[in-house]
Order: structure tokens, then C-alpha cells, then sequence
């Protein structure tokens, strides 16, 4: 008797003298970290003076901090299996809201932490609706999250206006970019998303179901996971992290663009990839997203320094993604195996 | 030891549309007690396993548990009443930990909070709960290994203690269901297994089922034997022996042997397999085939046969060892290659690998040999109407439409749609069919046992691996019995007329 | 080897001919769409059938159209190309940099080095069996960056032999430009390819079920390159006729944006993401539907900035009313 009839039958069979089903783990865990240090140890080289530098490394953790949190919701995503490509719109939508809600050269409003707040809450709100329509109206996520996308763009540009929407200076505005220990409370916050996402991961259930409906979501459902609630709360959770991100993004500019998010898809999608968070789910984790963040983080800053084309760059990014994903696979192959 | 029986069923009814799966069902289960459960394929073991778990509803009779009487609702109301299933195929999450996956296993009994609050999980008593299921079953596991670490035998004892874990929440006691257990266990792990269910039956009791008799006569109390939906024997263990049981199951004394058999030491070699090793465990399959003859494969599940077959025909890796097809070596080519060469493959899993649900009659036929319907690349209609004609006769396909979408057509039709495909070939030589009769009612199964005993007076090597023994010394010339990815006999059903047991003894 | 039957002919009546499925409605559904749409804009805009709007509308979404085509083949197969708009406009930077000093060999060898590029993206995923998504990702990184290097990051002006281009949308036939004739044969030679070639009933059963596909002897290395190489050529074409549009190439330059509106087409036009469909001709109903959205959308009155919200919502909708819901095959 089988429930499981997607489940193909073991791929050894007879009994084996401890042969376990192959269940490969990405190129190496420690991959990434590894290959973070021999960048960064081959940058130093290259540019001994400028790269090297205290400055420098502030420089390269500011830059890593809208990427840091986002990824940290794409990972969740992806883990389930699914992909949210909507994380561009989610920022400029929220990201114009808090800037239209904060102190602006627009309108009189001055709101602090509720701008703040309610940015997060379109967030929320962005990933209830993509979870919602997932579950009950059975759109792949793919296309989904790509409507999504569109029609968080869109929001963003009827909120946007006809004019330029500076962001003024204000005491919460001002907290995001102050220091500590010379680096700014943005990047905290990104460290803490991050370290919230660990614990999400280790602890609780919300974490746990994620690896399992990756993993196969016919088994989690049969073994007694909703499987509709906890989908639902990962793209919640991405959302949030678009929409903080966005505010982030947005403070950083100083003013309310709807490109806010510009290229961060493409960056957040190549660093889960390239950290070995499987495209297939059940996979990886926000470890290895985050060492993949600083790693291409890192490459990209070393290439600017080293004088670089942003062009090459873009287009180093691009094969970074094809060998990464190449690599992971390289040990599965084999005559059926169906991989679209 | 209370009298009242773990479990009852009486009456039971079950059919699919016009089918009858089960038919006035009645069985007793009591409690420490193992009963063996044993059946062909299609008798219905696998419908009555699902209707224990609550994945299926009976039409009419009634299920007791412990004295109430039930109506299992769905998975989780079995659960809830102390039903464990531990399946033929994993149902575990291989990137949980043993600990999580029988925590999830308990779920739906277990207070609210123990173990976890607010979503938030207590590792702690999480692992203790973990160990201490283990322990009931004499486990001694980390509760925290990955699932993903642990070989087939292990993952089987997590299965179990899930199982357990189930009735343990009911506050009754588990009902535990181990379907096809050894299957892919070693025989010291078997031994192990044979432990584990000994302590189950301190603590409540198991339904065993499984193909391997003689397993089934060491471990139980009690046998019941299915055939075609009814329960047609109740046997104490102690007083019963295999070959009883081979006829309780099959309803003959001896399985009649071919009349016609012949001799094929003139015939062509079609078929030369040497030494065949593959890294998922085949090891040194030597089997020759003539054209014209057919051999049937035998073993029980797992045994290699679905890997042999599929080896040959170039799906699966090989480690070491050749093949070659009349004299030609193919072990290098693609599967594309190898049916240019006369090669065909029937699969056993006709939905996901035999045809494709979307295309039409016409189209599934036509699939493998393209060019013989298209010329210089263009579809000839004309051509596909003629192919589709010719094989809906000759096999007796209904309905007659090769417009139809093939996902309408029945099982049996569907199947003759896949075989036609292959047929169809004029320059076929070698036939591999892997469980080609099953699913498939009566009718449809002469039909096909027709068509491919034409194919072999037509000079077709076919190599089948066959469901049920029967099936075996019915139609083929030659047999060979796997176990365990070996050869463990090589029979030539003219010259030795083996009997049913003597196989059975070799596949186990 | 063939044998003789034993089973004897059945009688000609026992035999059944089926008359082919009637379209369903949701078939119709972007012809439908399309003419609501059309209609509607000349209520507002009489002037919009008189003043020759079809035709310019046609023009206008020729390089969506080609796009949207090179999509349709690359989900029949199940995969997606995220990389078309990117080889599209590097076509598009290729052509111009080469009609000067190439001549007529311009767009001819921009249409092969585009195909060479989608078939390695193709070649890529098939051969390491990695996912589509992921290849065309970085290929459309590597693409754009191409795009960028070779024009120097400046609008490539042609100064001669534009005309070489230049003809598909000067010179008219029955009143139409060439250029939308090109389409139609584009639109017509697939739907051939597809319902009249053992090419079209590869590519099919490899989109409905690549394992049987695979067993029967059909090569999804081959099918996978072919498809990407065709989305290659079809972006290549949509690059040329780009550059015939504006008389000038830039890499930043429109086509850019083409990506996921060549996408929508396709859903629009039928695809399923799963695989298995190929409806040329709704996917090129759903090219002008997308094209004329916000063309309609200014027409009525509506703000233009509420295209992309517009966009968004036909997205979803769509797909959500075509999607399979058997629940069969696990939801992504």
C-alpha cells in the first residue's frame, strides 16, 4: 500500500550493506564560507591599499545590508520550493508608503514609527494575498509572485505621484542611519532579520514545516502539517522583509524612487543559488544565503576597486549563477531525471 | 488479557465503480496478538490496508476498534484512534530529525503544547519523548540524527516507533501495521525486525503483511489469506506450512506448467546479458535469450528484476558487465539508439513512464518510432490512421477511436495502446516487459498475453517480469529467479518442470 | 516482426469516427479578449479602426510578438527563458554595430550568433540537468553585459544599409507592413512545426510527460537545445525589428523591458508553465492584448500608471482561470 504514489520506489534496492538513499548535500556546507575567505584573501592582494581597509569593510557591510534581508525572506521561500519574484515591487510599494508617511517634501505628514509600521504591514499584507491565491486559487508561485511584482510597481508609481518625493531628515529616519561600533543601525537590524531567520530555522515549526514541505509536500501533509498555513506565513515573511528592506532602501536614497529595488532580484536570486539553497526545496538555509550575500557582495566591491566594467561585473554575476547551479547538480545526474 | 479484540471487521464492502475490491470482509484482530495478512496482487490487501488507515471509506460493513464501534473518517481520525501504518515507501521527512518525524507522528493526540509553544519548539522534550519511544520499541537511536542519514533499516525502526507513537496518544492500545516490512532489509536486520515486533506485541497488537511466507509462518499468531476481495482462509500459524498457504492464496494445488513448450537451442541468440553489475546493487546477471522465446524474471520486491530490465534497456548506470543484442554490444548506446536496434520497453508504471495522459491514441502509438508515421519529417496522416487501425483490431482496443484522448481509455486499453507502440516496430527483437498484466481486469490480460505470444512465434525475444509465479510458468520458456540483485536460479522450464515451491525457495 | 492476426478485422461497424473536439470557449478566450479590447478603444477613439490603429498596433507589438513566440516554445517544454529580452537587445546592438561594415551579412550572422547563444543556455540546462530558471537567469546577466560591453554604453547609431533592415517596415504588402507578414509566417510556421512534424510531437510529449518521452526513444538534450535555440533566433528577430523601428540600438533602450510582457503573452495566449501546450496563435492574440493595454488604458482615460497594476492583475487572473486544478502534479 502506498500513499505516496509520486514517491518514486528507493533508489537502491535489496538490502546494502548501509548504502543510503542518495540524498546529496550541495556542493559542501562550508563551501560558500570557504570560498568568502579565499575572495576576500584574493582581493587584498590585488588592491592591498584600498581594499583591505577598516573603511572598506564598513563600506562592504552597508552594501550587503538590503541584500542581507531580503534574502533572508527569499531563502524561506525557496526552501518551500516556490520563488517570489515580486520582492521589487513589495519595496517601492512599501518603501514610497514610508516615505509619504514620514517627514516629506511633499505632504505634512510626520509619522515615525507608524510609517515604519505600516510600510511593514503592505508588506504583510503583499505576502497574505500571494499565500492566499497560492493555496486556494492553485497559481504557481512563479507567476504569481511575477503578477505580484507588477502590481506592486504599479502602486508604488500611482502613490509616487507626479513629482520627487524627498525623504526629510526625522528622528527615526535619522536612527536608521546613525552608528554603532561604525556601522550603521540599518545594518543591525539586517543582522538581526538574519539571526530572527536562524532561530526561525533551528526552533520553530514555522522553520522546521518549511525544510519539510520542500522536502515533499504530499509526505507533510499526510504527516499532519497544514501545509497551507505555513506557506502562507513564509511569503508573509518575505513580504516583510521586502517591505523592510524597501524602507531601508528608501532611507538610504533619501527619497521615496519606485526603483527602490532595482536589480535586487537578480542579486538575491543569484546569492540563494550560488549559497546552495536548492531552486527544488527543502534544501539549504539562511547561512549559506548570507555567506553567498557577503561573497558576491564582496566580489562586487572588489571588482569596483580593482577598476572593473560594471558591465563585466554584471555579466561575472551571471556565470557565478550558471557553475553554482551547474556544480549542485553535477552529482544527480541521470537518464530520467526530469529537471524543467 | 482482555477478551475483547483489538480490532473487528465485519462485513466489509468496498468496490470502485463496477469493481468489487473487497467483498463481506471479516477479520478479528486481537489484542498482543500478530496476524499475518497474505494475498496475490489484486486481491485487495492494499485496498483493505488503506480502509484500516482511513484513507478509504467502506461501503457497507463495520469496523470496531477496541469494542466501539468506528467510522474512520480520514488518515487522522485512524491516527487518533490508534492506527500506525508503517509503509511499503518512506513517509518520512528526510531533512527532519527522528525526533521531529515521530513528534509529527503523535501530532494530532498529544495535549496542544507539549513539546512546542507558540510555534516555538522545546528540543528538549521533544528528544526525550523521542527516546523514550524508541526505547519502548528497544531502540537505542539519537533522536536527533537527520533521517537523511540513516540507512533503510534505520528509517524502518523510526517508522515503527512513529507507529507506536501514534497509538501511545490514544490511550489505547497501538494498532500497528507493517506492510511489506523486509523487503529491503538484510537478513541480520531481519532478525532485528523480528525483535521489534515481539515487543509490539507486548504492547498492543500488529497486522503483518507481506509476500514472503515464510516470514510471515515465523512471526505470527494467526494468518488470513485474501483472494479477489474475500478472506477465503483462517489459519493458526502453528498449523499451516507454505505450500498450504501458496494454494490458500492462489486457489491451486499446483500451477499448471506450459503444453507447448519447445526447444530453442537452434534459435538465434537475440539476447546476451554477462556479468551485469550496476552501482543500485545488480550483481553479475548473466541471462541469454533466443528469438522467439520468452523469459520470465521472478523475485520479490527489490530483488533487482525492475533494475535488470532496466539496465538492458539503458536506463539504468552499469557498473561492469555486458550486453549485447544479436551479437551487436549495446551498453554504450542511447536509449534512442537501442530501440533503433529492436529494443522495447514496457514499463510497470504505465501513467508516469508508459504513455503520455494529453496526447491521443494515435500519437502514443506512433511515439517511439516517428518516422514510421512521418515522411521526411511531416506527419502523414494517412499513415498514423493505418497504424492506429491495424493494432485497435489486433488488439482489440476499445474504443475504436485514435482520436480519443488515450487518458479516457480504461487501464487495460491504455496498457495495449503502450504495447502497441511497441509492436508496431517491424524490426522489433527484443521485448521487455516489466508486470505487463497488472491492473488489468481478465479480458484485457488474455488479449495481451495473445499479443505477445504472436510476437514470439514471430520471432520476438521477450524478457517479462512477472507478478505471480503462476504467471511466470504459464507462458515462459525459461525463468530466473533473483535475490537480492543475484541470480539464484536459472530454470529451463522444459527440461527441469519446476514446481511452485521450488521457485519460492529460491527468491527467498 | 510483424505477425499475422489472429484476432479477426472488426466490422465496419464497431468502427468510430470521432469528429474533431469542438474549440471550447476558453480557446477563444484572447481572440474574445482582444476584440472586447479593440472595441472598446473605438468607442472612445473612432478614429482607431479608420485611422489605420490595427495596423500601427500590429507594428507595434512585432518584437513582443517574436518574443512572446520564443517564450511559448521554451514553456512547452515546461522550462522559461528569462534571458530572450536580454539576447533580443543585444540583436539589437549586434545589428547596428554590423550593417555598416557587413552589410546584408549583418542581420544574418546577429540571427546565428543569437541562436548560438540560446542553444547554449539550452544545451546547459538539458545536459546537467539544471532548471531553466536558473541558466536563463545568468545567461540574461551575461547577455545584457554583452549588450553594454559591445556598445559602449552608448546608443549605436547606423549610418548605412539600415535599409537592409529597414525593408520590413517600409515596404507593404495587401497594405500591411512586411514586418507583420513576417509575423504571421513566424506564427503560422510554428503552429506547422508543431501539429505537422515528428519535431512538433517530440517537443509535445516531452512537455506532457519527459519520462515516457525519454523510454520512447525521444531526446530531451535535443529538444531542450532546439527550443532555447529557437527562442535565441526569435529574439534575434525582435532585436532586428527593434532596430528597423529606431534606427538605433542601445543596450539600456526599449526591449529591455520586454521580459515579462513576453511572458504574460504567453500565459495569456494558453501556455501552461507546467508544458505540454503550444497555441501560436492566442500567443500572439495575447502579444496584442499586451500591447494595446496601455495604448486602451490611455484611449479611455485610465492613467497610464495604472498599466502596471493592470498588468499584475491580467496575470494572475489569467492563469488563475486556465490553471489545471487537478491537484495531480505538486503546486510551485
Amino acid at each position: 500500500m502506498s500513499l505516496l504514489k509520486e514517491n518514486p520506489r528507493p533508489t537502491t534496492m535489496g538490502p546494502h550493506k548501509g548504502i543510503t538513499r542518495t540524498v546529496t548535500k550541495p556542493a559542501g556546507q562550508y563551501g560558500t564560507a570557504v570560498a568568502l575567505v579565499i575572495l576576500f584573501a584574493a582581493f587584498s592582494v590585488i588592491n592591498p591599499g584600498s581594499f583591505m581597509t577598516a573603511g572598506n569593510v564598513i563600506t562592504i557591510l552597508n552594501q550587503a545590508t538590503v541584500p542581507l534581508i531580503l534574502v533572508t525572506g527569499m531563502t524561506f521561500v525557496v526552501l518551500l520550493g516556490s520563488v517570489d519574484l515580486s520582492l521589487e515591487g513589495t519595496m517601492a510599494a512599501a518603501g514610497i508608503s514610508f516615505v509619504l508617511l514620514s517627514r516629506n517634501s511633499v505632504n505634512g505628514n510626520d509619522f515615525q514609527l507608524a510609517a515604519l509600521i505600516i510600510a511593514l504591514i503592505i508588506g504583510v499584507l503583499f505576502g497574505l494575498v500571494t499565500g492566499l491565491i497560492h493555496n486556494y486559487l492553485k497559481v504557481p508561485s512563479f507567476i504569481l509572485t511575477l503578477g505580484m511584482w507588477y502590481i506592486g510597481l504599479g502602486t508604488a508609481t500611482i502613490l509616487y505621484g507626479d513629482g520627487a518625493t524627498t525623504l526629510e531628515p526625522s528622528p527615526l529616519v535619522n536612527w536608521f542611519g546613525s552608528t554603532v561600533f561604525g556601522l550603521s543601525n540599518s545594518f543591525w537590524i539586517a543582522v538581526g532579520v538574519f539571526c530572527l531567520a536562524l532561530v526561525l530555522s533551528k526552533w520553530t515549526k514555522f522553520g522546521r514545516y518549511a525544510y519539510a514541505i520542500g522536502d515533499s509536500q504530499e509526505i507533510a501533509k499526510v504527516a499532519g502539517i497544514k501545509v497551507f498555513r505555513y506557506k502562507t506565513l513564509v511569503f508573509v515573511f518575505s513580504g516583510a522583509c521586502a517591505a523592510l528592506a524597501g524602507v531601508i532602501g528608501s532611507v538610504k536614497l533619501g527619497a521615496g524612487v519606485v526603483e527602490v529595488g532595482s536589480g535586487q532580484l537578480f542579486f538575491t536570486l543569484t546569492a540563494v543559488v550560488v549559497g546552495g539553497t536548492l531552486l527544488s526545496g527543502g534544501s539549504g538555509g539562511v547561512a549559506r544565503s548570507m555567506f553567498a550575500i557577503l561573497l558576491l557582495t564582496v566580489l562586487n566591491n572588489g571588482l569596483v576597486l580593482s577598476g572593473v566594467d560594471p558591465s563585466i561585473q554584471q555579466a561575472l554575476f551571471g556565470c557565478v549563477i550558471v557553475i553554482a547551479v551547474v556544480l549542485t547538480a553535477l552529482r544527480k545526474r541521470d537518464v530520467l531525471r526530469v529537471v524543467k | 488479557m482482555s477478551v475483547t479484540p483489538a480490532l473487528e471487521l465485519s462485513g466489509i464492502n468496498k468496490s470502485f465503480g463496477s469493481k468489487t475490491v473487497l467483498k463481506d470482509v471479516s477479520m478479528r484482530i486481537g489484542q498482543n496478538e500478530v496476524v499475518g495478512l497474505i494475498g496475490e496482487n489484486g486481491a485487495g490487501k492494499s485496498t483493505l490496508l488503506k480502509l484500516l488507515a482511513g484513507l478509504h471509506q467502506q461501503d457497507s460493513g463495520g469496523l470496531r476498534i477496541h469494542g466501539i464501534d468506528r467510522q474512520l473518517r480520514n488518515a487522522s481520525h485512524a491516527a487518533e484512534l490508534g492506527i500506525g501504518v508503517v509503509h511499503q515507501e518512506q513517509s518520512l521527512l528526510t531533512n527532519l530529525s527522528v525526533a521531529e518525524n515521530i513528534h509529527l507522528g503523535g501530532a494530532k493526540n498529544r495535549n496542544k503544547d507539549a513539546g512546542s509553544s507558540l510555534g516555538f519548539l522545546n528540543w528538549k522534550t521533544i528528544n526525550a519523548q523521542a527516546t523514550k519511544s524508541l526505547r519502548r520499541i528497544g531502540l537505542d537511536m539519537d533522536p536527533r540524527a537527520m533521517i537523511a542519514d540513516l540507512t533503510f533499516a534505520q528509517r524502518q525502526m523510526v517508522e515503527i516507533a512513529k507507529a507506536v507513537e501514534v497509538g501511545e496518544h490514544a490511550h489505547a492500545l497501538p494498532i500497528v501495521i507493517l506492510d511489506e516490512p523486509t523487503s529491503v532489509l538484510e537478513p541480520s536486520e531481519i532478525k532485528r525486525l523480528a525483535g521489534e515486533i515481539q515487543r509490539l506485541r507486548e504492547i498492543g497488537s500488529v497486522i503483518f503483511v507481506s509476500h514472503r511466507l515464510e516470514e510471515v509462518l515465523e512471526f505470527t499468531d494467526r494468518i488470513y489469506v485474501l483472494r479477489h476481495g474475500k478472506v477465503v482462509a483462517e489459519r493458526e500459524t502453528k498449523s499451516v506450512n507454505e505450500e498450504e498457504l501458496f494454494a490458500l492464496m492462489t486457489g491451486r494445488q499446483s500451477v499448471r506448467v506450459r503444453e507447448d513448450l519447445q526447444d530453442f537451442a537452434e534459435a538465434d541468440t537475440v539476447l546476451e546479458v554477462k556479468n551485469l553489475s550496476t552501482a543500485g546493487g545488480l550483481d553479475e546477471i548473466t541471462l541469454t535469450l533466443k528469438a522467439g522465446q520468452l523469459h520470465s524474471l521472478v523475485g520479490a520486491t527489490s530483488s533487482g528484476c525492475e533494475e535488470v530490465v532496466r539496465a538492458i534497456f539503458g536506463v539504468e548506470r552499469i557498473t561492469s558487465g555486458s550486453i549485447k543484442i544479436a551479437g551487436h554490444p549495446v551498453d554504450k548506446l542511447t536509449v534512442r539508439e537501442r530501440i533503433r536496434r529492436g529494443m522495447a520497453y514496457l514499463p510497470s508504471e504505465r501513467k508516469s513512464e508508459g504513455i503520455v495522459s494529453g496526447m491521443s491514441v494515435t500519437e502514443n502509438m506512433a511515439l517511439a518510432h516517428l518516422d514510421a508515421t512521418h515522411g521526411r519529417g511531416l506527419r502523414r496522416r494517412n499513415l498514423e490512421v493505418q497504424l492506429s487501425n491495424m493494432w485497435m483490431d489486433r488488439l482489440d482496443i476499445r474504443p475504436r477511436d485514435g482520436q480519443a484522448a488515450i487518458a479516457e481509455l480504461s487501464g487495460g486499453n491504455q496498457q495495449k495502446v503502450a504495447l502497441a507502440k511497441w509492436l508496431c516496430d517491424p524490426n522489433l527483437k527484443l521485448l521487455l516487459l516489466d508486470r505487463p498484466f497488472r491492473g488489468l481486469d481478465p479480458g484485457a490480460i488474455e488479449s495481451v498475453k495473445e499479443a505477445v505470444r504472436q510476437a514470439c512465434h514471430g520471432g520476438v525475444a521477450v524478457l517479462t517480469i512477472a507478478d505471480t509465479l503462476e504467471e511466470a510458468l504459464e507462458l515462459a520458456d525459461d525463468i530466473t529467479v533473483l535475490k537480492d540483485g543475484a541470480v539464484t536460479a536459472s530454470i529451463n522450464v522444459l527440461a527441469e518442470r519446476p514446481s511452485v515451491v521450488d521457485i519460492l525457495g529460491k527468491m527467498v | 516482426m510483424v505477425q499475422t492476426p489472429t484476432i479477426a478485422r472488426t466490422p465496419q461497424a464497431l468502427r468510430i469516427r470521432t469528429k474533431p473536439a469542438a474549440i471550447s470557449l476558453s480557446r477563444l478566450m484572447p481572440a474574445i479578449v482582444l476584440v472586447i479590447l479593440v472595441a472598446a478603444i473605438t468607442v472612445v477613439e473612432p478614429q482607431f479602426i479608420g485611422g489605420g490603429g490595427i495596423r500601427i498596433m500590429l507594428v507595434q507589438c512585432l518584437p513582443l510578438l517574436f518574443l512572446a513566440c520564443g517564450q511559448m516554445l521554451v514553456m512547452l517544454l515546461g522550462g522559461i527563458d528569462l534571458s530572450n529580452a536580454a539576447m533580443g537587445v543585444l540583436a539589437a546592438v549586434l545589428v547596428a554595430s554590423w550593417l555598416g561594415p557587413l552589410g546584408w551579412l549583418a542581420p544574418v550572422l546577429t540571427l546565428l550568433v543569437v541562436a548560438a547563444i540560446g542553444s547554449l543556455s539550452g544545451w546547459l540546462s538539458g545536459y546537467f540537468q539544471v532548471p531553466t530558471f536558473a541558466v536563463t537567469l545568468g545567461a540574461m546577466g551575461v547577455w545584457q553585459a554583452a549588450a553594454l560591453l559591445i556598445s559602449d554604453q552608448t546608443t549605436v547609431s547606423i549610418n548605412q544599409n539600415l535599409e537592409i533592415i529597414g525593408w520590413v517596415l517600409d515596404v507593404r504588402f495587401l497594405g500591411l507592413e512586411a514586418g507583420v507578414w513576417l509575423g504571421a509566417l513566424v506564427v503560422a510556421g510554428i503552429w506547422f512545426m508543431t501539429n505537422r512534424t515528428s519535431l512538433g510531437q517530440e517537443l509535445k510529449a516531452v512537455g506532457l510527460n519527459e519520462r515516457t518521452a525519454i523510454l520512447s526513444g525521444i531526446s530531451n538534450l535535443k529538444t531542450r537545445t532546439l527550443v532555447h535555440c529557437a527562442s535565441g533566433f526569435l529574439a534575434g528577430l525582435a532585436g532586428l525589428i527593434l532596430t528597423a523601428q529606431q534606427g538605433t540600438a542601445t543596450a539600456t533602450g526599449a526591449g529591455v523591458g520586454l521580459l515579462l510582457p513576453s511572458i504574460a503573452a504567453a500565459i495569456i495566449g494558453g501556455c501552461a508553465v507546467a508544458g505540454g501546450i503550444s497555441r501560436p496563435v492566442n500567443v500572439a492574440f495575447g502579444a496584442c492584448i499586451v500591447t494595446l493595454v496601455p495604448i486602451g488604458a490611455a484611449a479611455i482615460g485610465i492613467d497610464p500608471r495604472i498599466q502596471y497594476v493592470v498588468f499584475g492583475l491580467i496575470i494572475v487572473l489569467a492563469v488563475a482561470a486556465s490553471i489545471d486544478r487537478s491537484s495531480r502534479t505538486p503546486l510551485y
